[in-house]
């Protein structure tokens, strides 16, 4: 038995294949990326393993470091140490002991650690920063507009102020220091009663009426805080006039856009009256269609459609976006928009006004738009299907009395009188009820805590009322102009408002990012209108400027090092935490992928027969078989087609080789199996001689023909009988013939089998009486004629490549005796694949076989040949696809007639700088 | 599109009414879709039930005996085995991917014959009437492909298969074999690969012509 957990670790095959990239099927190693960097570095210990699998994930591929030539990423830069290429450096001699392992780079959070505890002899406990980040796709809310956090991310120039909130209640701007991503996350997703929502980690904290709370603490009890109005000045720098705003929002809500002209449709008279009037302000030359249900279509023409053209883009209605300068734009324009925005795509409901949108973009912009007139609202998503396809669409709803009241009062002025009617009239309404869906609330603590000593019953006059209860901010602001308390008048007076958590959701992997705000109190801000801390929260933040002073101390303390090169480290180590790993887990990791790989080594066979079975809970089970089976047979592994002579249901290893299993094969199913087994044992008994001694012709009689006609054909098909040392098509051909017999003649033939097929339907043609299986004299004929066509087969009984690749594809889900590229007998000339040229093999005589896909001519404009045909030609085989073959005018003249799109060729490549150059070609005749 | 596999078939007939006579000779080719390659034939005589309906002439242009038809196999087997080697070539299990059928002038011949045969002896598509043999939704007659190509070329006198073939350059010593089921599918597969290699290399997309008369055609919307 072998032990998993004593097995040697300087094993020197294992390192050996997992130096060469044979890592394929290895835990966290087998992508394409773990197999280049597994040849760079060749790993010859669990640590230098356990480094590259840090090593291999996008932070550190990105994080540069160097200037000039010399800038590399930190992956790079230790595969250049490991070989020797490049000298190993240390910042300061200090450091030389803790990072002597790691060549140099900081590459495991332990190290960081290491690094305070000897330099500056303290112990980091403390320091262990927790990792909170942030979603890609989150808007920040700066005193310059809502900016999504990844455009930030990437930007140059200064940043902007975000908006927070200082100890009063009161909304401020704050600076923000810097953002940076950190890789991709596990991430949740919190929404809340009125429709905002934020992606974060788990560990980020969130501020809720306790104080600040990590996400993984809130539950749907709590309550999250937004801001009550968000206003800013506004962008003067893309102003548009008044009349253009008016125009666009009808041409985003209500556009038509052809190639033939743009144009708006609507019914409404107040509507068209207004467009009319605009577009003679904006000096618009647009022409009118009246249609005969009342539509009329405004064709907008001339220089304005230029300008439109650049403003807006032609996309399907999913990617609509609103424009910058509306977007980002004057106050004025903003409002504008909005509310003709509500004259084209807005509805009016029971409970509330609603913009409607397939684009989510278009949504978010007009909440943060509403935002700015202090109007909250809530987005909802809607699933239906269209056209039998899933179709997802948005609702922008604004709710609750005192939204919907001043929405009316700023939007009036534009909004057309139908739709204002409905509005004033769903306000009426409202005002009747008690409870108008109101959804932000005073929390319970604060209740409770505010009225504790006065009984409310009877000051309220309220029956029913008491304190253990969220009350709406009219009721609670009502109730205090009798109670007056302190607590409540605080909470009403605060700049921001509490919502209800809806529900909290593990979303999955995604792009983070990272904030500071530079500020000594406030480490927060507002993200998708929620209160959330930044990556340094108070306590950390506090604790860190803290830290770098101690840090600084100490090392002056020990004297290893002088206080410059102490803040340079103390710099480094924080840049350093963007990337680095957690050591423990990488060994581990390490540890797997070492037990993976020595299976691998030592017993292929069964690594790979393991590997099959479990490929069917892969995510793609047909990609991950035939990436597998490719990959065995580079370790001389055939993994065979099923057999019927073991007849086993699942993937097995005999003889040393793997066969599929029986069972696994399409339209036979356990069931069928068994039943093929029953019938098995029965002719076994009758002819008194195991299955592997039965002839085609006591197969076909036997047992194809008594078990179900869709099961013979897979078993035959899928190679299961190869054994019979016939070929697949005419084993086919002869069952299709046996089952025109009548059921008197199958019984005669199954009585009197004999080995050669053909001889024994000959002898069934008789009559009874001369001791045939015919009864009647007119049947004659008929068995004649499916005698002849045995005899005379009107087609070739031959198996071709086309039909087992394609068989088996149908059977197997892959085919296992040929590939895709066998098909045609040129993947034996080739030297090369596309996977591998991919990855950038160089030569000067690379044979590719391959198919082609796309062929595109362009007329040459430099040297020689100027003016002459010359093409770029894209291939593909079971490895890749391979992009912009050159093929000069000479080569091009030369190979142009087997060179059409779906032809399989060998290819003679030259590599150049990042392309390949044609040689020539060579079809399979030529071969 | 999905690459369905093409079957070039020709048959001999016992005269041209496909409601009274009868196929007396089948001829097929199969051509694989990717690679324009013949990867299969299939070839058989085949015995007519109605004797009576057998005409003089049209035996003359086959070139066949009534002794050579009497010795053939029936019609239902051979129908049969020709169902069967087509259905191989689908490339899903499905009637709607079988291959797509080609010919020479099939459109006016021998798809109303097929129709007949799928109707009496199988397969058959009851909900919509229709054969299920081949594919219903597309087919190549390459007589209507070739009029469309030469349509503006005087030196042919008329559509028959050899005069198209002699215009295409095959020699007049291997004509003779013509109005043989298998050498009309034969050739017919072969112009039929010439067509379809040219509209390829033809219909490249990016193409620096056609980059050109997508830009003429705009120009000509836009103004």
């Amino acid at each position: 038995m072998l032990d998993i957990y004593t097995i040697p670790v300087d094993d020197e095959e294992t390192w050996n294949l997992i130096g060469e990239g044979k890592t394929k099927g290895i835990f966290q190693l087998e992508t394409s990326l773990g197999q280049t960097w597994c040849k760079k570095i060749r790993p010859r210990n669990i640590d230098q393993l356990a480094a590259v699998i840090s090593l291999i994930r996008p932070g550190c591929l990105k994080a540069m470091s160097g200037d000039g030539e010399n800038r590399k990423s930190m992956t790079q830069r230790y595969a250049d140490r490991n070989r020797g290429e490049e000298e190993i450096t240390y910042l300061h001699k200090a450091l030389e002991p803790i990072l002597n392992q790691n060549l140099g780079i900081q590459i495991f959070q332990e190290d960081s650690i290491k690094i305070a505890q000897e330099i500056a002899g303290f112990n980091l406990q403390e320091a262990d920063l927790l990792r909170k980040c942030i979603a890609e796709g989150c808007i920040i809310y700066t005193n310059s507009g809502p900016y999504k956090i990844e455009d930030l991310a990437s930007r140059q120039t200064t940043l902007p102020k975000i908006l927070t909130v200082d100890k009063n209640g009161k909304l401020v701007y704050k600076k923000i220091k810097d953002v940076w991503s950190s890789g991709k996350q596990r991430v949740y997703r919190l929404s809340t009663q009125n429709g905002c929502y934020i992606e974060l980690t788990k560990k980020h904290k969130v501020f809720t009426q306790d104080g600040w709370k990590p996400l993984e603490q809130i539950t749907k009890e709590d309550f999250v805080i937004i801001p009550n109005n968000y206003t800013y000045k506004g962008n003067s720098r893309t102003n548009i006039t008044e009349a253009d705003a008016i125009l666009l929002a009808y041409l985003i809500s209500e556009r038509c856009h052809r190639k033939s002209g743009t144009k708006i449709t609507n019914a409404n008279k107040w509507i068209l009256d207004v467009i009319r009037k605009n577009c003679k302000k904006a000096n618009v030359v647009y022409k009118e269609y009246y249609h005969k249900n009342g539509c009329v279509d405004i064709y907008i023409h001339g220089q304005y459609r230029d300008w439109l053209r650049k403003t807006i883009e032609y996309n399907k209605s999913r990617y609509k976006t609103i424009p910058e300068s509306i977007a980002n734009g004057m106050n004025g324009n903003a409002t504008v928009f909005v509310a003709h925005y509500f004259n084209g795509d807005g509805c009016v409901n029971k409970t509330a006004a609603t913009f409607y949108s397939t684009s989510k973009n278009i949504i978010d912009v007009l909440q943060a738009l509403l935002l700015r007139n202090n109007i909250h609202s809530s987005i909802s998503q809607k699933n239906s299907t269209y056209l039998g396809k899933p179709y997802v669409s948005y609702c922008l709803n604004i709710c609750g009395r005192y939204n919907i009241r001043l929405f009316l009062n700023t939007y009036h002025k534009h909004i057309c009188p139908q739709k204002k009617n409905k509005l004033k009239k769903m306000l009426i309404n409202m005002n009747q009820q008690t409870y108008a869906n109101e959804r932000f609330l005073v929390p319970v603590c604060f209740m409770q805590a505010a009225t504790q000593d006065i009984n409310v019953n009877c000051v309220f006059g309220i029956p029913n009322f008491h304190g253990n209860r969220n009350w709406t901010y009219d009721t609670a602001r009502r109730l205090n102009n009798y109670i007056d308390s302190p607590l409540l008048t605080d909470i009403l007076n605060f700049e921001y408002k509490f919502v209800k958590v809806k529900d909290i959701k593990y979303i999955g992997f995604k792009e983070t990012y990272d904030y500071t705000v530079d500020d000594r109190d406030t480490h927060y801000g507002f993200i998708n209108q929620i209160l959330v801390a930044n990556s340094i929260g108070k306590k950390d933040a506090a604790m860190m400027s803290k830290l770098e002073s101690q840090f600084i101390e100490g090392c002056v303390k020990t004297g290893k090092v002088d206080r410059v090169v102490a803040e340079e480290i103390f710099s480094w180590t924080r840049e350093s935490q963007k990337y680095s790993f957690n050591r423990s887990h990488a060994v581990s990791y390490a540890m797997n992928g070492y037990r993976t790989a020595y299976l691998k080594s030592h017993y292929p066979v069964q690594f790979f027969a393991a590997w099959l079975l479990g490929s069917q809970w892969k995510s793609d089970p047909q990609r991950a078989v035939h990436e597998m089976v490719n990959d065995a047979r580079n370790f001389g592994i055939i993994v065979n087609p099923p057999s019927l002579l073991f007849a086993n249901p699942t993937t097995h290893i005999h003889n040393n080789q793997i066969y599929f299993g029986v069972g696994e094969v399409n339209g036979i199913g356990k069931a069928g199996l068994v039943k093929t087994r029953k019938v098995i044992n029965e002719w076994e008994e009758k002819l008194s001689k195991p299955l592997e001694k039965f002839s085609p012709s006591q197969f076909i009689i036997g047992i194809a023909n008594n078990i179900n006609n869709t099961v013979a054909e897979a078993l035959i098909w899928s190679g299961a009988v190869d054994w019979l040392r016939m070929s697949r098509t005419s084993l086919i051909f002869y069952l299709q013939q046996y089952k025109k017999l009548s059921k008197g003649e199958k019984v005669w033939c199954e009585n009197n089998v004999v080995d050669d097929y053909i001889a024994t339907l000959k002898s069934c043609g008789r009559l009874k009486k001369e001791g045939g299986g015919i009864h009647s004299k007119n049947r004659l004929s008929t068995f004649a004629s499916i005698v002849d066509a045995l005899e005379n087969p009107p087609h070739s009984l031959e198996d071709n490549r086309y039909k087992i690749i394609t068989k088996e594809k149908q059977y197997l889900g892959i085919s296992l005796t040929l590939s895709q590229s066998d098909m045609y007998h040129l993947q034996k000339h080739g030297n090369t694949n596309c996977g591998e040229l991919n990855e950038g093999v160089e030569g000067n005589n690379l044979l590719l076989p391959c198919t082609i896909v796309e062929v595109s001519t362009t007329i040459t404009r430099k040297g020689n040949d100027v003016g002459k045909e010359m093409a770029f030609i894209n291939v593909e085989d079971g490895f890749g696809v391979l992009d912009g073959i050159i093929a000069f005018a000479q080569s091009w003249q030369n190979c142009k007639d087997s060179l059409y799109v779906g032809n399989n060729v060998v290819m003679r490549l030259r590599s150049g700088r990042d392309c390949y150059f044609l040689e020539s070609v060579y079809t399979e005749d030529a071969l | 599109m999905e690459p369905r596999n093409i079957c070039v078939f020709d048959f001999e007939t016992t005269g041209l009414n496909p409601q009274v006579n009868e196929i007396c000779q089948i001829g097929a080719v199969m051509i694989e879709r990717n690679q324009l390659k013949v990867i299969d034939r299939f070839e058989s005589l085949m015995q007519p039930t109605d004797w009576e309906n057998v005409e003089e002439e049209a035996l003359k242009v086959n070139g066949l005996t009534r002794e050579q038809l009497l010795a053939a196999p029936e019609t239902p087997v051979v129908w049969q085995n020709f169902a069967n080697w087509i259905a191989q070539y689908r490339i899903d299990n499905k009637a709607f991917f079988a291959p797509i059928p080609a010919g020479y002038n099939i459109n006016g011949f021998d798809l109303k014959f097929v129709n007949a045969y799928c109707l009496k002896y199988g397969p058959y598509d009851n909900k919509y009437q229709r054969q299920s043999l081949f594919s219903d939704f597309m087919r190549y007659d390459v007589m209507d492909l070739m009029a469309f190509f030469t349509e503006s070329n005087r030196d042919l006198g008329n559509m028959r298969l050899t005069t198209v073939l002699e215009y295409m350059g095959v020699p007049k010593s291997e004509l003779n074999a013509a109005h043989n089921a298998v050498w009309d599918a034969e050739q017919t597969a072969r112009i039929l690969i010439k067509l379809l290699k040219l509209s390829r290399y033809l219909g490249g997309r990016n193409n620096e012509t056609n980059k050109r008369r997508l830009e003429f055609a705009g120009a000509l919307i836009n103004a």
